[in-house]
């Protein structure tokens, strides 16, 4: 039994991760319809501001999250601006290519201004704490609850702002919203920032379980797209389900079957669902 | 920037535009008064909606889309030309300087960017140390005459095919007669053409297949694999460990390790509960795999991809609750994962590599002071670094006991015959003392191992083998 609620409780951390940064994918590709791949890149570079901040300036942590989150919201919207708002109307095959292109920049900009050493958050004395034979840090309750908090508050956001409602206009019909008078390429640039902004306090929330390194995002970003194409292409709700599902199938399977086939496990999943259902489990045929 | 001007309708209102004229010409001079008259190219194929009134015939414009300034900065091709050197740039390899007669170029091959960066850049130090020792006594006397050592090194991110790319460009184009590569992928591609394009491999592996396939123009630095295996489980096994979880590197050498040490340790009488590789580049949380781990209750765990994932996983099993020790594959290094940890406690009952500066004699000491002279205080020198530089040190000594700098069988003929190792620089500054090589080209480590208890170190043992573990094939 505590084997089993451990497994549970670490998919839902893990879930929780991809959750957030298939959030801001989903965000992105939802309006620019562009699949951002250099998003696992800007999610290293978020850990790297926070421990940044952390370290040369000393403040806590929750501030630092916070800072990280701002900062990179406008490393977003510069990226959107500068990258890949010129090539809105041509072939996604040149967005894809400035995408790989930015990965470059970016992991190698890394190494260069913070050298290939793995990077520690300072040492704070983890919390650990055991209920019904499940272990917990605080570390990990912090990553659960916020992450909730932040879906909820970004699906508030959406639903309840202006904003949000300007963003939803032109990711269901982008000639439509503009027609209506809505800067659909201002839209661009913040919805880029809020995705990137996400992804940075995902990786700022897994950075003092994990290590910090120039190509840290590579793993996250591979199963943030399965989630998505899984969740359905620009769907909310399919990224965040679609997070959760593939965190706990992920420890599932590793805790019961075996650790040697998750991917194989994990595109197994979303070949069956795309089988079954060709738009993901959220998404509405076009 | 400055340089594209976005219209959008709530900007601009609509405007008459046409009424039985060119369309085209009609629209050019519409945007022309939007924009005060400055030339704007469009960028988008239908850059524009319209609306008509059918009773008055008025055509309304709806300009959408980006244009484009034709200004005279012309930012776009700028940028774009910044951005290919940029790329260039990334791209070129390191520091190809071309090479004089009267140096001796040893070529280096390794991952100085990506996930192997750290692990590549700390042999690269070795080597660049060595260099600056032989070159401070105005170089190596070859023949009766002096020659400084240079390095070149070259970016292959692990990748064979970068490897062997680099080590041709190293032998024919900088005039290495020795290229040194980390990874047993990269030397078996070496391997393969070595003996004909006549360069000597330099292989930092434990893997013994290297040494045992018969190539005659190969050393190799570090002891063999099972040198680590054999000492490490006796260890082990001494301190009363009896079932071992593996949980190895996901890669040939995590395989190749975990199978050595599965065999020796059953036969000594211990258990295997489980084998879990680790694919630390892909995992994002340890957790998972180590509750799997936990769950077969062993006394001990097999960890080894890197110093800083072995110690979040040490950090992360002792969190989950797990009260025994680690068998530690020698690529961890315990004076790094002491930075990871919390506290120092967690490492209690770790068995590994003991720290480098836990070496007798005093010249470790003098490589120790140098390295943190050129490389700053906040670097650690491990191993690699050491183990690089004796290679460097030995390479140099071998040309001179050969007597040419050019000939690579006369090279490694005398590097055969253990000369080298008699010459003053060699002996005074070499960290490991080493004095031994044998025929296939392993150099016989001095290694020590050393046991942690009570969140410190115990006394550094040396690590004991027979001769055959450097010798048989296995």
């Amino acid at each position: 039994m505590g084997i089993f609620l451990q497994t549970i409780i670490n998919g839902i951390m893990l879930g929780s991760i991809y959750a957030l940064v298939a959030l801001g994918l989903t965000l992105i590709y939802g309006i620019l319809e562009i699949p951002n791949f250099a998003h696992g890149a800007l999610y290293m570079v978020g850990a790297y501001i926070s421990f940044l901040v952390i370290t040369s300036l000393g403040i806590p942590y929750w501030i630092a999250l916070v800072l990280s989150a701002a900062f990179l919201f406008f490393v977003g919207m510069f990226v959107e601006r500068v990258v890949y708002r010129p090539l809105y109307a041509q072939p996604v095959i040149n967005s894809f290519i400035a995408a790989v292109g930015l990965i470059l920049i970016l992991e190698n900009g890394a190494l260069a201004l913070w050298g290939p050493q793995f990077r520690r958050f300072p040492r704070a004395t983890a919390q650990v704490f055991q209920v019904l034979g499940v272990t917990i840090t605080s570390q990990r309750i912090l990553v659960i609850v916020l992450t909730v908090l932040l879906i909820l508050a970004t699906h508030l956001f959406i639903k309840r702002t202006r904003w949000g409602a300007a963003i939803e206009a032109t990711s269901q019909n982008r000639d439509g919203a503009q027609l209506m008078g809505i800067n659909v390429s201002l839209v661009g640039g913040i919805t880029f920032g809020i995705g990137t902004a996400l992804a940075a306090v995902a990786a700022s929330l897994i950075a003092p379980i994990l290590l910090i390194y120039p190509t840290m995002g590579g793993p996250v970003i591979g199963m943030a797209f399965v989630i998505i194409i899984l969740g359905g292409m620009g769907s909310f709700f399919g990224a965040v389900v679609g997070g959760y599902l593939i965190g706990l199938a992920e420890t599932l399977f590793s805790s019961y079957v075996t650790t040697n086939y998750v991917e194989a496990l994990i595109f197994g999943i979303l070949v069956f669902v795309l089988a079954v259902k060709p738009t993901g489990l959220f998404g509405k045929a076009h | 920037m400055g340089a594209v001007v976005p219209l959008w309708p709530n900007d601009v209102k609509s405007g008459l535009i046409c009424q039985n004229e060119n369309l085209p010409l009609q629209i050019h001079k519409f945007i022309k008064s939007l924009t005060g008259g400055e030339r704007y190219i469009k960028t988008l194929s239908y850059p524009y909606g319209f609306t008509s009134d059918r009773n008055s015939g008025i055509v309304y414009l709806i300009p959408q889309g980006i244009y484009k300034k034709e200004g005279p900065m012309r930012m776009e091709k700028f940028l774009t030309f910044v951005s290919i050197l940029a790329v260039l740039f990334l791209f070129l390899p390191a520091q190809a300087t071309r090479s004089a007669d009267d140096v001796i170029t040893i070529g280096y091959s390794g991952p100085l960017s990506g996930g192997g960066a750290q692990f590549g850049q700390n042999l690269k130090w070795g080597l660049e140390l060595a260099a600056d020792d032989i070159n401070a006594l105005g170089g190596a006397t070859v023949a009766g005459k002096k020659y400084k050592v240079q390095i070149v090194s070259m970016d292959d991110q692990f990748q064979t095919a970068l490897t062997v790319n680099n080590a041709k460009r190293l032998v024919h184009q900088e005039g290495a007669r020795m290229v040194y590569n980390p990874s047993s992928g990269g030397i078996f591609g070496l391997m393969a053409i070595n003996e004909k394009e006549n360069f000597i491999v330099g292989a930092y592996t434990t893997n013994q297949k290297c040494i045992t396939a018969g190539n005659k123009l190969i050393f190799r630095g570090p002891p063999s694999m099972l040198v680590y295996v054999r000492n490490w489980a006796d260890r082990a096994m001494a301190k009363g460990y009896k079932k071992c979880a593996m949980m190895p590197d996901a890669y040939d050498y995590g395989k190749l390790w975990s199978g050595l040490f599965e065999t020796y340790w059953k036969e000594k009488g211990g258990t295997i509960t489980t084998n879990i590789p680790v694919d630390f580049m892909k995992v994002t949380d340890f957790y998972p795999l180590l509750t799997k781990a936990l769950a077969t209750q062993p006394d001990v765990i097999l960890i080894g991809s890197s110093s800083e994932p072995d110690a979040m996983q040490i950090q992360q099993a002792r969190e989950l609750g797990f009260k025994g020790g680690f068998i530690i594959i020698e690529r961890g290094k315990l004076e790094e994962m002491e930075r990871i940890v919390t506290k120092m406690d967690a490492l209690n009952g770790c068995i590994g590599v003991a720290p480098f500066l836990m070496y007798p004699g005093d010249n470790i000491k003098k490589l120790a002071d140098k390295f943190y002279k050129k490389y700053g205080k906040d670097k650690i020198i491990t191993h690699e670094t050491g183990i690089a530089y004796a290679n460097g040190l030995g390479y140099a000594g071998s040309v001179m006991v050969a007597g040419s700098t050019t000939d690579p069988q006369k090279i490694m003929k005398a590097m055969l015959s253990g000369e080298q190792f008699k010459i003053p620089f060699m002996k005074d500054n070499d960290p490991y003392y080493t004095d031994y090589i044998y025929p296939n080209g392993a150099i016989k480590g001095k290694i020590f191992g050393v046991e942690m208890a009570d969140g410190k170190y115990g006394a550094p043992f040396p690590v004991v083998s027979p001769d055959w573990v450097y010798t048989k094939e296995y």
